[in-house]
C-alpha cells in the first residue's frame, strides 16, 4: 500500500471487489461530507440521485413522494404508494410493469412527510451497497431536516428581520410623527395661521398655504407659486369643500394635498406637491397641522364671536338702558304733565291734537280719546276765533313768522260743552322727526280774572267807603261838633256883648256856651271813636270790644285773648266785630250774641255769632258785609257767612298774621 | 453554506495542495472565498492568480497594501484563463499552469497560489472528461513546484455524477472551513482504464 501526497491509502493491495466496496464507501462518505454543504433539500436530492449511479450498480436513482411531485422528486405511482406507505427503513419493490427496484425511506422529521430513495433496476445491489444506500438515505433525510430547519430559521429570521424593518420603519415614522406633533403643539397656541404654515413647511419642506372656506388666502409660505393662491370660482370651491368633507385622508387636488381645518369648514390647509412625492409622515404632518389650524381658527372664531356677542350685548344693554331712560323720561315727563294744573296740548304740523294731559280733560271737559287726532281749532277755539287761528298757523308754517310762540297771551277758549272761558296760553315749538310740533300750556284764568275784577270792585268800594266816611265825618262835624262849637262861639260872643249890659244873660249865655262846648267835645269824641277808637290803641282788642259790647242793648259773650296783635289786624277785627254786632242789633232780632277771637297758627280767626232769625244776605254792593270783606280782603283775609234760615248767624273772618304791611293803606 | 478560506495557509492548506471546494451560487458568492484565499496568499508573499467570472469584483476587494509587487496579483476571467484560444485545451491549460508556477519561482516568489471557478465548464460545454483529465494532471505538478491549486465547483450547476469526478481528481477537499484529505480521491495512475 502506498500513500499519495494527501495521505490517501492506496488500494493497490486490495482485490478488485474489496477495492470496489472501499471506493463505494469512500464515495458515500465523501458525498455525505459534500451534502453538509448543500443549500436546499432539492439540491440534496439532485446530488444524491445523480451521484448514486457512479457509486453503485443501478440503472438510475430517483426520489418518490407519496403525495406530490417536485423539481427533483416525483409522486409515487398509485400502485406503489401503498407498498411504500407500509415500508419501514428499506426494502425491495417488485411491482408489475416496473423494474425491480429497491426503496430507501428518507424521512424528514420536520416536514413529517415520507419520501423515498428509489434505486431502479437494483438487481445487482450487494448487501454492502444496500447498507451504504440506507446510510445515504438516512443521511440525506438528516441533511434535508437540517436544511428545512435552517430554512425555517431563515424564514423566521427573515420574517423577524422584515418585522424589525417594518417596526423600525413604523418607529421611525411614529418618531417623526411625534416630532411633528410636538413641534406643532409648541406653536399651536401662539403662532397663528402664518406660524402654522411656516412650521409645517419646516417639517415637510413643501410649500404651504392656508385659505378660508371661501378660498381667500389666510397665510402662505414664500415658496408657494402665485397661481396656487388664485381663488377658484365659488361653485368649484363648494364642490371641493364637499369632497374634502367626505374624504378621510388628504385630498390631492390642483397639484397640492388639501385637508379641511375644522368640522365646520373653518379653513383649508394645503401642501404644495406638484410631483406627488409627499410621504406618509408629510401627510400626517399636514393632517395634524389641520387639527392645530382648526383649533387656531376656532379660537379666533370664538374670540370674534365673543366680541361680537359682547358688542351686541353691550349695544343691546345700551339700547335697553336708553329705552328705559327714555321711557322713564317720558314717564316722568308724562307724570309731570299729568300732575300739572295747567292743560297741556300737543299738536302736529297739521294742527291736529296728538296729546292732552289730565288737566286738559278737567279744564276743557274732554276725554283724551275724544280730542286726540282732531283739529285743535275745532275742539277748543270758539267759532269766532277759529279762522284767525287757522290763518295764523298757516302763516307760521309758510313763513316762520310767529306772533304767539314762546310768550304768554290771554285768549278765550271753548270747553267741550261750547262754553267759553278765559285762558292764559303759552305755545312752544318742539323739534321732532316728521316736521314741527307744538305744545300749548293752557291755564284757566277764569278765577284769576274774577279775583282781579273783585279786587277792582273792592278797591272801588274802599274808595267809596272812604269817601262816604269822609262825607259822614264832614257831615257829622258840620252837623254836630261844628254846630256845637259854632253855637258855643255865638253864645260866648253874645255873652261878651251882654257881659256888661246884662251880666245875667251873659252868665246864662256862658253857661249855654259851656254846655255846647261839652256837647261838641262829646260829639268829637264820638266821631273820633268811630274813626279809630283810642281804647283799641291804648288797651288792646279785648278791652276795645268789651267797651263796644257794653253799649249794646243785648248781652254779648266775649272770648278774646289779651295778647296784642298787629295794629292793622286789631283794627280790622275791631271794625269787623263792630259791624257784625251792629247788624245783629239791627237785623237779627237776637237775644244774645257772642264774639270769639282765636289765633290758629299764623292766622287770626274771628267769629261773631247770634241766636237770631238767620237767613242773612248782603243786600247790595254797598252793604256793610261787603265793606267787611273789602277791609278783611285788604289784609289777604277771607270772610264767610253762615246764616241758615232755621236761625242763627255766624260771621267768620280769617286774617293772616304775616301780611305785607305795605298792602294795607292804613298800616 | 459558509465558504471562507483560512486566514493562514497553515490551517489545512499545504504547499502542493490541489484542493476542491463546493459552493452554492444561489446562496453564496464565490468571490468571497476567492478574495479571502488570494488575500491570505498575498500576505504570505506568494504570487496569486485568479480565474473568476468577474475579475473586477474580486480585484476591487483586494486590499491595495497587499499588492506589494507588480505582477504579484493576476486575475483573469474564466474564459481568458481557461480558454485563451476560444476553447479549452488540457495541454494548453496544464502548460500555462506550469509556466506560471515556474515564472513565479523565477521572479523570486516563494510560492504560487491559483484559484479557479469552474463554472465555465457548464457555460461553455467543455468536454468534462478532458477537463477532469486536466484536473488529474495538475496533481502531477506537485512534486516539481511549491503551489496551491484551489478549484471551486458550484453545486447549483454540477450534478452528483460530476461531483464524483471532482472528488476522484482532487486529493484534498475544503469542507466546512477546513481542508481535509479526500477519501474518494483516486490518483491518476490508479484510475481504471
Amino acid at each position: 500500500m502506498t500513500s499519495s501526497a494527501g495521505g490517501v491509502p492506496s488500494t493497490n493491495d486490495l482485490d478488485p471487489a474489496a477495492e470496489a466496496r472501499l471506493s463505494s464507501f469512500n464515495a458515500v462518505f465523501t458525498l455525505a461530507l459534500i451534502l453538509t454543504q448543500v443549500s436546499s433539500p432539492d439540491q440534496v436530492m439532485r446530488l444524491v440521485t445523480t451521484s448514486i449511479p457512479s457509486i453503485v450498480s443501478c440503472q438510475k436513482a430517483l426520489i418518490w413522494h407519496l403525495a406530490r411531485s417536485g423539481e427533483y422528486y416525483q409522486r409515487a405511482p398509485e400502485a406503489i404508494s401503498e407498498i411504500l406507505a407500509q415500508l419501514t427503513g428499506s426494502g425491495p419493490l417488485e411491482v408489475a410493469d416496473f423494474p425491480p427496484s429497491w426503496a430507501f425511506l428518507i424521512t424528514s422529521p420536520l416536514a413529517d412527510e415520507q419520501i423515498f430513495l428509489i434505486i431502479v433496476d437494483s438487481k445487482a445491489l450487494s448487501n454492502e451497497e444496500t447498507f451504504l444506500l440506507s446510510v445515504l438515505a438516512q443521511l440525506s433525510g438528516t441533511v434535508i431536516a437540517k436544511l428545512e430547519l435552517i430554512a425555517a430559521e431563515q424564514s423566521s429570521a427573515q420574517r423577524i428581520s422584515a418585522l424589525n424593518t417594518e417596526l423600525e420603519s413604523t418607529v421611525s415614522t411614529l418618531t417623526r410623527i411625534m416630532e411633528v406633533h410636538h413641534r406643532l403643539n409648541e406653536i399651536a397656541a401662539s403662532a397663528g395661521e402664518m406660524g402654522i404654515a411656516e412650521t409645517l413647511h419646516e417639517l415637510t419642506r413643501f410649500g404651504v398655504f392656508i385659505s378660508d372656506a371661501g378660498g381667500n388666502t389666510l397665510a402662505a409660505t414664500s415658496d408657494v407659486p402665485g397661481d396656487y393662491l388664485e381663488r377658484e370660482p365659488a361653485e368649484q370651491r363648494r364642490e371641493l369643500i364637499r369632497r374634502l368633507q367626505s374624504s378621510r385622508r388628504p385630498l390631492y387636488h390642483g397639484r397640492a394635498w388639501l385637508v379641511l381645518a375644522g368640522a365646520e369648514v373653518l379653513g383649508v390647509i394645503a401642501l404644495v406637491d406638484p410631483a406627488q412625492t409627499a410621504s406618509e409622515v408629510d401627510l400626517a404632518a399636514l393632517e395634524y397641522a389641520a387639527v392645530v389650524l382648526s383649533v387656531e381658527l376656532g379660537r379666533l372664531h370664538s374670540v370674534a364671536e365673543a366680541e361680537r356677542r359682547s358688542r351686541a350685548t353691550l349695544e343691546r344693554n345700551i339700547a335697553q338702558a336708553r329705552a328705559a331712560e327714555l321711557a322713564a323720561s317720558e314717564a316722568r315727563q308724562r307724570a309731570i304733565l299729568e300732575a300739572a294744573l295747567d292743560a297741556v296740548i300737543s299738536i302736529d304740523q297739521r294742527a291736529c291734537v296728538t296729546y292732552v294731559n289730565s288737566a286738559f280733560e278737567r279744564i276743557f271737559g274732554y276725554r283724551a280719546e275724544e280730542v286726540t287726532g282732531r283739529e285743535l281749532a275745532e275742539a277748543i277755539i270758539p267759532p269766532a276765533l277759529r279762522d284767525a287761528h287757522r290763518q295764523g298757523f298757516a302763516r307760521y308754517l309758510a313763513t316762520g313768522e310767529a306772533h304767539v310762540l314762546d310768550r304768554r297771551i290771554e285768549l278765550t277758549a271753548m270747553r267741550a260743552d261750547g262754553s267759553e272761558f278765559p285762558v292764559e296760553i303759552a305755545i312752544t315749538r318742539t323739534a321732532v322727526t316728521g316736521g314741527p310740533a307744538f305744545t300749548a300750556y293752557v291755564r284757566d284764568i277764569t278765577e284769576r280774572q274774577r279775583a282781579a275784577h273783585e279786587l277792582v270792585a273792592s278797591r272801588a268800594r274802599l274808595v267809596a267807603a272812604s269817601d262816604a266816611a269822609r262825607q259822614r265825618l264832614t257831615r257829622d262835624l258840620h252837623d254836630g261838633a261844628q254846630q256845637r262849637l259854632v253855637t258855643t262861639l255865638i253864645n260866648l260872643q253874645l255873652a261878651e256883648l251882654k257881659w256888661e249890659s246884662a251880666p245875667e244873660r251873659a252868665q246864662e249865655l256862658v253857661g249855654l256856651a259851656v254846655r255846647d262846648a261839652k256837647r261838641g267835645i262829646e260829639d268829637l269824641r264820638e266821631i273820633v271813636s268811630g274813626i279809630h277808637p283810642a281804647i283799641l290803641t291804648q288797651r288792646g282788642l279785648a278791652a276795645a270790644i268789651d267797651s263796644l259790647a257794653s253799649g249794646l242793648p243785648i248781652p254779648v259773650e266775649l272770648d278774646i285773648p289779651d295778647s296784642r296783635l298787629p295794629a292793622p289786624v286789631e283794627a280790622s277785627v275791631y271794625f269787623f266785630c263792630s259791624e257784625a254786632l251792629t247788624n245783629v242789633v239791627k237785623h237779627a232780632r237776637a237775644s244774645s250774641a257772642r264774639v270769639r277771637v282765636t289765633l290758629v297758627e299764623d292766622r287770626c280767626v274771628v267769629e261773631v255769632g247770634d241766636d237770631g232769625i238767620g237767613g242773612a244776605r248782603p243786600r247790595s254792593e254797598a252793604s256793610g258785609l261787603n265793606g267787611l270783606r273789602d277791609r278783611i280782603g285788604a289784609l289777604n283775609g277771607t270772610v264767610d257767612i253762615t246764616s241758615p234760615a232755621t236761625g242763627g248767624t255766624v260771621l267768620k273772618a280769617s286774617i293772616p298774621l304775616l301780611f305785607d304791611p305795605s298792602a294795607y293803606p292804613g298800616s | 453554506m459558509a465558504l471562507t478560506a483560512s486566514e493562514t495557509p497553515g490551517l489545512g492548506f499545504q504547499i502542493g495542495d490541489h484542493v476542491c471546494a463546493f459552493y452554492s451560487s444561489s446562496t453564496n458568492s464565490v468571490d468571497d472565498i476567492v478574495v479571502d484565499y488570494i488575500s491570505s496568499g498575498l500576505q504570505s508573499g506568494y504570487k496569486c492568480f485568479g480565474m473568476v467570472d468577474t475579475p473586477a469584483s474580486v480585484q476591487d476587494r483586494i486590499p491595495r497594501e497587499l499588492v506589494t509587487r507588480d505582477g504579484s496579483l493576476n486575475i483573469l476571467s474564466e474564459d481568458e484563463a481557461y480558454m485563451p484560444d476560444g476553447h479549452f485545451s488540457k495541454d494548453a491549460f496544464i502548460g500555462a499552469m506550469k509556466t506560471m508556477v515556474a515564472d513565479a519561482l523565477a521572479d523570486g516568489y516563494d510560492s504560487f497560489r491559483a484559484v479557479g471557478d469552474e463554472s465555465f465548464l457548464v457555460r461553455n460545454g467543455v468536454d468534462i472528461k478532458e477537463w477532469f483529465a486536466a484536473e488529474a494532471e495538475l496533481n502531477a505538478i506537485v512534486p516539481d513546484y511549491p503551489h496551491f491549486f484551489f478549484c471551486l465547483y458550484d453545486l447549483d450547476l454540477f450534478d452528483g455524477d460530476t461531483v464524483m469526478y471532482v472528488l476522484k481528481t482532487h486529493p484534498r477537499i475544503y469542507v466546512n472551513g477546513i481542508v481535509i484529505t479526500n477519501p474518494h480521491y483516486i490518483p491518476a495512475d490508479q484510475v481504471p482504464g
